[in-house]
């Protein structure tokens, strides 16, 4: 008896085991790294949603046409916003798991090694979020950089401030820069001091804030002595509703423009009347082409509100689509080849980018970040005019 | 050169966050007085009454300030039920031990928070969050000057119970000299328990002070943990009146810190204070000589 | 000189030694799990060197991640600005480190701060260096340093695979562990250990405390440097909040705790059980509802601290066990 059972567990095991292999064999396994504990916990759990939810759609769509309707599988790793676990998870999802491609870690510090890593593993590494300036400048091959860079948020700071002037929404000239003091702050601030010099803005404040810091009081109350007539502001989330409160309860009045972290739903919802006439350079709004309809159909399906910086990975996913439709496989290589080779114009895009494609470095021409604004309680797309629904306002 | 008006905003709200970290400050001094056990989850118990004021305005609409009085006895009863169970079998172990125990404390119940309530950032809006009192030039948000006086009464009801209560005489003389104490018949057991809790108590008046101008999230602990070690410090271990000295100064170091130089390294500044108060005066700015 | 070290215990460890040494060639290793035993035996050295300063001296640093990342940022630093050789940039770091250690070693002890005084101005002084660097852009600021890959060479310390990363770790991890098994049965390590068990005593039986507490501090900070350039070279990138973290420090006395403070083989104990184990629950539970395989973490902290005290070798045996009790 006893011998029987062990052949038939044998041999179930075994099916199993064909089965599962069968199985695996019609999926292509897309590995996410994501902060899914720790202080961007929020973060790494709207990327993980708003992924899932791409994913659904692509196989639901049916799949890898090209693979004879593959479908797509996410495999998740947590990095605990530590970079030797990173590793670790990178190194888990493509040796055990399988994953062909690897995705986003969302804080740059955590995506240098993570893509290092992948690199050593010759497997593509599709930063989405991550915008640090040196990402791309590695000599890298597998890493590839959606976003335009962090100099280039200032870049358009600038860009939309002199469209300001030249429409004669405002006048302005003196500007403030406040920074969260970390990387993303340093590198925002850094390139905003470069271009604000360049355009003949006069810079009246240059001052760092400690990230998750207690009380601003004292930073905003010195911001306000400056007397600005606008405010740019790097920071993430948390400290940019800290800066907010205080400001007004301080009494600056002015325009702030955020640098692409507070187009995060909860922004408006946990501030409320504060902040209406805010500024944010973005990476998507719900009024660009398409945008209605999918925010509509996340909302109707995930029970959330999707936001511009989640776009950018619910917009990664169709890209893999793309690459492997084209690659016709699910090899690293040629995964990596078809994604170099990438053409996508506006037309099938859902961000507002001119183009995704990739240059030798990896790093997408094609992008371009617009600036939203909150008019009566909502996110509104203001520049650049091509996507427009509304004029800024800045009063 | 910085104006007279930027410098007394600063000074006014280095007061009130100061007593903030004092009353932040308040219980672990008396849980490091008494018990002498580094406890590293101190700022969980913190985050978890600012989620507590949290719910109870979102699903009773309970001001937040009325809340303190249900959220206190929440944190005295599960600060007994952290000291009986996880505390109490290690207060004779080594210092290193209940640090790591308490930091394994402190990792459960950041991810406990983080689990059970999500990572999304949330603000408790009140009617009054934005409104502000000024006085002369300076403005003072209302919820932060409530927070303020609260501190102070919480602060001098505590000393008051502290000096001329029984119970206040028995944590004192526990403090003091725990074999003496037991001589004189005192339950030591039980005034370990009686002030742990207290500390934890504390901390129910606290967080919802705190999460009337602050975001509540599973991190939040974290802010003010290091910032509480600090004051503790500098007014002296045990010492109640010491660590409300102590969290002013702090805060206000941290704040007209902020104002001469860069914001990113006012941190800096408090850690300095830090060092140079251990270095020459380790029993605190109010403590008395123990050596 | 290995004094009442029994030869069944030594060979048992040479065993063990022997079998690091022969893994990755014997068996076909993945790279995952390769990346796992190099960060065992990291962080197994990193909580050796910490074990000599917070175990055999009983001065409990939590800021050893300054000494880290001194180390990292001194060769990393050196190798981009002048292109100077890691390894030469590794003992460099390695002796700023030492410095810095004897600078605040010298600070806390002169002021005869111990306990909760000495962990927060280890505290402090990590916490500062963690801001300073942060803010100061010459250094990368909180951007970080990239090491820049030249080309696979034993001489720049970068390889394309990880096997030579394994075994100079575990080359610095045995080494280290000798090291420590020999200062345990001399002088040194019999005055720290009564340094540790009642320093008064100590310095009445005319044991000059300072000196040792100092020596104890320098080794510890030195060694710990040394692991700083390693992870530097390793991951290709360095930034303030993790070589100076706070974290860092945490991590690195937890496994000597959990594996038997004060103990030689304690550390590399705890590292070995708690290591594999934080990164199975992490595999197993990571995906799920956020923060669940931390709670566990969390709960076998408390665990191991309620039922083991004395540490994993402590459940071995009295005798390796020290005895410092309140």
């Amino acid at each position: 008896m006893k011998k029987r059972l062990t052949v038939l567990f044998v041999l179930t095991l075994s099916l199993g085991i064909f089965i599962g292999d069968a199985l695996a064999a019609v999926t292509v396994r897309i590995g996410a790294v994501l902060p899914l504990t720790g202080p961007l916990a929020m973060a790494g759990q709207r990327v993980k949603n708003v992924i899932s939810f791409a994913v659904d759609e692509v196989n639901a769509q049916g799949g890898i046409k090209a693979l004879g309707g593959a479908k797509l599988e996410l495999v998740f790793g947590d990095t605990q916003s530590k970079p030797e676990v990173a590793i670790s998870e990178v190194e888990r999802l493509v040796e055990k798991e399988n994953a062909v491609i690897l995705t986003e870690a969302w804080q740059s510090f955590i995506t240098l090694p993570a893509s290092q890593t992948a690199e050593r593993l010759k497997t593509v590494y599709y930063a989405p979020v991550s915008y640090a300036d040196n990402i791309t400048e590695r000599g890298f091959r597998y890493t590839f950089q959606q976003e335009p860079k962090a100099s280039d948020v200032a870049r358009d700071w600038v860009r939309f401030l002199n469209f300001v002037n030249a429409q004669k929404f405002a006048h302005i000239t003196k500007v403030g820069v406040i920074f969260e003091n970390t990387d993303m702050g340093q590198s925002n601030a850094a390139a905003a001091k470069k271009y604000l010099a360049e355009n003949g803005f006069k810079q009246v404040a240059d001052l760092s804030y400690p990230a998750r810091a207690s009380d601003l009081t004292s930073t905003i109350a010195k911001l306000k002595a400056s007397e600005p007539e606008v405010v740019l502001q790097a920071g993430y989330i948390g400290d940019a509703i800290l800066i907010a409160k205080t400001a007004d309860r301080l009494g600056l009045k002015v325009p702030f423009i955020d640098n692409g972290n507070i187009n995060d739903p909860s922004y408006i919802k946990t501030i409320g009347p504060i902040a209406e006439g805010k500024l944010g350079i973005n990476m998507w709004n719900k009024d660009v082409p398409g945008g209605q309809q999918l925010f509509e159909k996340y909302k109707a399906k995930m029970g959330e509100e999707i936001s511009g910086i989640f776009v950018l990975c619910y917009q990664a996913i169709w890209v893999f689509k793309e690459a492997l439709e084209k690659a016709g496989s699910a090899d690293r290589e040629a995964v990596r080849n078809a994604l170099a080779a990438l053409n996508i114009p506006a037309s099938r895009l859902y961000l507002p980018y001119e183009k995704i494609q990739f240059n030798e470095k990896g790093y997408n021409v094609g992008g371009g970040y617009i600036v939203t604004q909150v008019q009566k309680q909502e996110w509104v797309t203001v520049w650049p005019e091509k996507f427009a629904s509304k004029k800024p306002v800045l009063k | 050169m910085v104006s007279l008006d930027l410098f007394l905003q600063a000074v006014v709200y280095g007061l009130i966050m100061g007593s903030i970290y004092a009353l932040t400050s308040s219980g672990l001094t008396l849980i490091l007085g008494v018990l002498k056990i580094i406890n590293v989850s101190h700022g969980e118990f913190l985050m978890l009454s600012m989620y507590a004021a949290y719910y109870l305005f979102q699903g009773f609409q309970i001001d937040p300030f009325l809340a303190t009085f249900l959220i206190l006895p929440i944190l005295f009863f599960f600060g007994a039920f952290t000291f009986y169970f996880f505390i109490r079998p290690i207060l004779k172990a080594p210092e290193i031990n209940q640090i790591l125990l308490t930091i394994g404390i402190s990792i459960f119940l950041q991810n406990l928070a983080l689990a059970l309530f999500t990572a999304d950032f949330r603000t408790l809006e009140l009617s009054y969050s934005q409104k502000t009192l000024a006085l002369g030039k300076i403005s003072i948000g209302v919820p932060h000057f409530a927070a303020f006086m609260i501190s102070i009464s919480v602060t001098m009801g505590f000393y008051w119970v502290l000096k001329n209560t029984d119970l206040g005489r028995s944590i004192r003389a526990a403090a003091q000299n725990r074999e003496a104490a037991i001589l004189f018949g005192i339950n030591v057991d039980r005034i370990y328990l009686i002030t742990f809790s207290l500390g934890a108590a504390c901390l129910g008046v606290a967080g919802p002070l705190l999460a009337t101008f602050y975001y509540v999230t599973p991190t939040v602990g974290t802010v003010f943990l290091l910032t509480s070690f600090v004051v503790v410090i500098l007014g002296g271990m045990g010492n109640f009146l010491g660590a409300f000295f102590g969290g002013l100064l702090i805060g206000l170091t941290e704040s007209v810190g902020a104002i001469f130089m860069p914001g990113s390294l006012s941190p800096v500044l408090t850690f300095v204070v830090l060092i140079v108060i251990l270095l020459l005066k380790p029993e605190g700015l109010f403590g008395k000589r123990r050596r | 000189m290995m004094g009442r070290g029994n030869w069944k215990f030594f060979l048992g460890l040479s065993g063990a030694l022997l079998l690091l040494i022969l893994l990755p060639l014997t068996f076909k290793i993945s790279s995952y799990s390769l990346h796992i035993f190099i960060m065992v035996l990291y962080f197994s050295y990193l909580s050796s060197a910490w074990n000599l300063l917070g175990g055999f001296a009983g001065q409990h640093s939590i800021g050893h991640s300054a000494f880290v990342g001194l180390g990292a940022y001194t060769s990393t630093f050196l190798f981009l600005q002048i292109g100077l050789n890691p390894w030469i940039g590794m003992v460099l770091g390695a002796i700023l480190a030492s410095l810095a250690g004897l600078f605040i070693g010298f600070l806390s002890f002169h002021y005869r701060l111990r306990g909760l005084y000495f962990v927060l101005v280890t505290i402090a002084f990590a916490e500062i260096l963690a801001i300073l660097f942060s803010n100061i852009r010459f250094l990368g600021g909180a951007s970080g340093l990239v090491v820049p890959l030249k080309e696979e060479s034993l001489w720049l310390f970068q390889f394309r695979s990880k096997v030579p990363y394994y075994y100079i770790i575990l080359t610095m991890l045995a080494l280290n562990i000798f090291f420590c098994y020999w200062v345990r049965w001399t002088r040194l390590g019999y005055y720290l250990m009564a340094i540790r068990e009642n320093e008064d005593a100590a310095r009445a039986m005319g044991i000059r405390v300072m000196d040792y507490k100092l020596l104890a501090t320098a080794l510890s900070a030195f060694l710990s440097a040394l692991g700083g350039t390693f992870y530097a070279q390793y991951t290709y990138f360095i930034d303030p909040l993790t070589v100076f973290g706070f974290g860092l420090s945490i991590e690195i006395l937890i496994y000597p705790i959990v594996g038997g403070v004060g103990t030689v083989l304690g550390p590399v104990i705890g590292t070995f059980v708690l290591y594999p184990f934080a990164e199975l629950i992490r595999t197993l539970l990571g995906a799920r509802t956020a923060g669940i395989h931390l709670m566990v973490y969390g709960a076998i902290l408390v665990a191991i601290m309620i039922l083991a005290p004395r540490g994993i070798v402590g459940l071995f045996g009295k005798r390796f066990s020290p005895k410092k009790e309140k």
